[in-house]
């Protein structure tokens, strides 16, 4: 065996740890704003309007928006379960969870445009612009933490994420939260209040 | 077992092999990580961009001056156009420009967050200014009559909104993330902190206001629809308590400038980041969204306390001066007068109180004058703030120092100008002119003759920091002398010491001594 002795070269700088985690708590933050400051004003311009004229016009069912409730508060507990998994370094159920956590934000968005097919609401009314800014904005949320998912997903299937560096799912979760989060008030102020 | 190999490449195939060309200047510019490179970028087109808003302003102040005959054809050149101008194309990118290149400096890191989400704010941000300008120019900006062309304004401001909070995040996160060992947030940079707690404000109140720009667009408003929304939904960005927000960073400034110039640690350093911290908490304003708000109680103690924060730390700098010799130079300088000029917004905020309180009939001010001239007066303070950090961090971003005349000359001629377009308006509103005086001309004429002293400031800001990266390039960088860590000259180390107190610097010179 040669007596040559090897040298280590320099050893690459770790990943900041939890660099993900708080870039997106923080973008959260301000997402969360937008959604919470749509939903305000949804409730002023109904506050303002006549009596009796607010989605005079339109019906909208309950058993949409509930069942949305219901499949984004059980995606909260898969995500939470992939977050468990790959703290455990148990990339089985991660990579289930993920799946299974789309497949409810897939059931979400189909729930939504079903509803929508349903209300048929119209931009020339008064309550148009605010309805679907309110909820459309918060379709686009779910759509953007679903990509966040398999973006993640993606790279902890390419080994990335462990019980060493588990902050992409971390992070995922994090924003996943926020959105089902954010769906309550949606729920409450306009489909509960109407 | 089937072996593939790769073939040898003969010397001749080599030889033949055409030689990759390297990336240009432009390829390097627009796909930069290097925060360094962002920052400055950042900072030079903010300064443009703060050129061409001072310039609407003093065409502004000549249009009323000629009964509108001036900017008639361009509608979209508004007084509303050019304060967004000068909030979100000049101070808040500047601030952010110079906290691209300095936070991660301070905090010892070798790299910002998210280096390409940086450099993707950078030139989306730049991209949002030109369509604002332009949509301005078209009649559209904001309060313009053209109704494409006021789409446009309100999609690039939604655009400019985007960009600066997605480089906030970068700043932020580097501050949480990139510390080193022993860098609790309680020893963070003044500057850092203020990005810290400052940037938290502007993503709350960029978010909500970005929530009207998507209910503008959505609803395919015109021109006169989307004036309406910008006045219900967006006008309080550039209204108290929201507005203090921009200024939040140069309170960090501040400390960090006269820490550096007396060359001693701040005593009771947990009060100045206390004082950073609560300016920030009153400055959140997107509780204050609706007009009235302004008469309600809430916004009249908060009128009443954000000054104090501001006198505190003014104390606590002047304190820390006192007690030795100090070189005093125009960052000093322009970081003390710009706290100065925050009170100027101060008791702007405190005469719109008092004529609340009297609900109009006690005293009759003009308060859309107060409001415009407490939003200039701290637009001063956030530029003039600036404007001194950048001639403090000089030598580590040029690698010279600006030469002191013109630095000095270039502060106080921000100072001077903006003061003067703050004190205009005040006066106008304290003696309830309106758009139909002939006083209310004059006062307007006095506005942008401050406007264009402000803008000869930034060009004169423009000049010296070229003129310092001229002689930095042809002289080599000088030594660098300070107490944090940007200072060091290098990244720290990863088996550095642990860092002991917010001024590491300071304490190897005396432990070495």
């Amino acid at each position: 065996m040669s007596d040559a002795v090897l040298e280590l070269g320099a050893v690459p700088a770790p990943p900041r740890r939890r660099e993900l985690l708080f870039g997106t708590a923080f973008a959260t933050a301000g997402v969360v704003m937008v959604l919470v400051t749509l939903v305000g004003a949804y409730l002023q311009a109904r506050s303002a309007a006549p009596v009796a004229t607010w989605l005079a016009d339109n019906t909208i069912p309950l058993t949409q928006p509930n069942m949305m409730m219901g499949t984004l508060a059980m995606s909260a507990v898969t995500m939470q379960w992939a977050v468990w998994s790959i703290d455990r370094d148990d990339r089985g159920h991660t990579y289930m969870a993920l799946g299974v956590t789309l497949l409810f934000g897939a059931a979400y968005l189909n729930q939504a445009w079903f509803l929508y097919s349903q209300v048929e609401m119209t931009m020339g009314q008064l309550e148009g612009p605010l309805f679907y800014a309110t909820t459309g904005t918060h379709v686009a949320m779910v759509i953007a933490a679903m990509v966040f998912i398999v973006l993640m997903g993606f790279r902890a299937l390419g080994g990335q994420f462990s019980s060493r560096q588990p902050d992409g799912i971390g992070a995922a979760a994090v924003f996943w939260h926020a959105t089902v989060a954010s769906f309550v008030l949606v729920w409450i102020a306009v489909y509960i209040l109407k | 077992m089937a072996m593939t190999e790769t073939r040898p490449e003969t010397g001749a195939e080599a030889a033949a092999a055409p030689e990759q060309a390297g990336p240009g200047g432009l390829e390097l510019l627009v796909g930069t990580g290097d925060h360094r490179t962002t920052g400055v970028v950042f900072i030079g087109f903010s300064l443009l961009f703060l050129v061409v808003s001072f310039l609407v302003r003093v065409l502004v102040g000549i249009d009323v001056l000629t009964d509108n005959g001036l900017l008639g054809a361009f509608g979209g050149l508004s007084d509303l156009s050019s304060q967004v101008g000068l909030v979100f194309l000049g101070v808040v990118p500047l601030l952010l420009g110079l906290a691209v290149y300095v936070v991660p400096l301070q905090v010892g890191s070798p790299a910002i967050a998210f280096p390409r989400a940086v450099s993707l704010s950078l030139w989306t941000w730049v991209l949002g200014s030109g369509v604002f300008l332009t949509s301005a120019a078209l009649k559209g900006g904001i309060g313009g009559g053209n109704d494409q062309a006021a789409r446009l304004g309100n999609v690039s401001l939604g655009v400019l909104l985007l960009a600066l909070g997605l480089g906030t995040v970068a700043v932020m996160t580097t501050v949480v993330a990139h510390r080193p060992f022993g860098m609790g947030l309680a020893r963070v940079p003044l500057f850092s902190w203020s990005m810290l707690v400052g940037g938290a404000v502007w993503l709350l109140a960029f978010g909500s206001a970005f929530a009207h720009v998507v209910v503008g667009q959505i609803s395919q408003a015109g021109a006169q629809d989307l004036a309406t929304n910008f006045s219900n939904g967006i006008a309080w960005l550039l209204g108290a308590p929201s507005v203090y927000m921009v200024a939040v960073p140069v309170l960090g400034i501040a400390g960090d400038v006269v820490a550096r110039a007396a060359n001693r640690r701040l005593a009771n350093y947990f009060v100045f980041q206390t004082f950073i911290g609560a300016f920030a908490v009153l400055s959140f304003g997107a509780w204050a969204q609706s007009p009235v708000a302004v008469r309600t109680a809430v916004w009249t103690v908060v009128a009443l306390l954000v000054g104090l924060p501001v006198l505190g730390l003014l104390g606590g700098l002047a304190d820390t001066l006192r007690r030795g010799p100090v070189k005093f130079d125009a960052a000093v300088v322009g970081s003390l007068l710009s706290l100065l000029l925050l009170l100027g917004a101060v008791a702007g905020g405190l005469l719109i109180a008092l004529d609340n309180a009297g609900t109009g009939q006690l005293v009759g001010f003009n308060n859309a004058q107060l409001a415009a001239a407490q939003a200039f007066f701290v637009v001063g303070a956030a530029l003039t703030g600036a404007v001194a950090g950048l001639f403090a961090w000089s030598p580590l971003v040029f690698g010279r120092p600006e030469k002191k005349g013109a630095a000095v000359g270039a502060v106080l001629m921000v100072v001077g100008g903006t003061a003067l377009m703050g004190t205009a308006a005040l006066v106008a509103g304290l003696v309830q002119l309106d758009g139909k005086d002939t006083g209310y001309q004059a006062f307007a004429v006095l506005g942008a003759l401050g406007a264009l002293l402000a803008l000869a400031g930034v060009v004169g800001t423009l000049s010296a920091t070229l003129g310092a990266a001229r002689s930095g390039a042809e002289e080599g960088a000088q030594e660098l002398t300070g107490l944090t860590l940007e200072w060091a000259g290098a990244p720290r180390p990863l088996d550095a010491p642990p860092v002991r107190s917010a001024f590491p610097l300071l304490d190897d010179a005396e432990e070495n001594a």
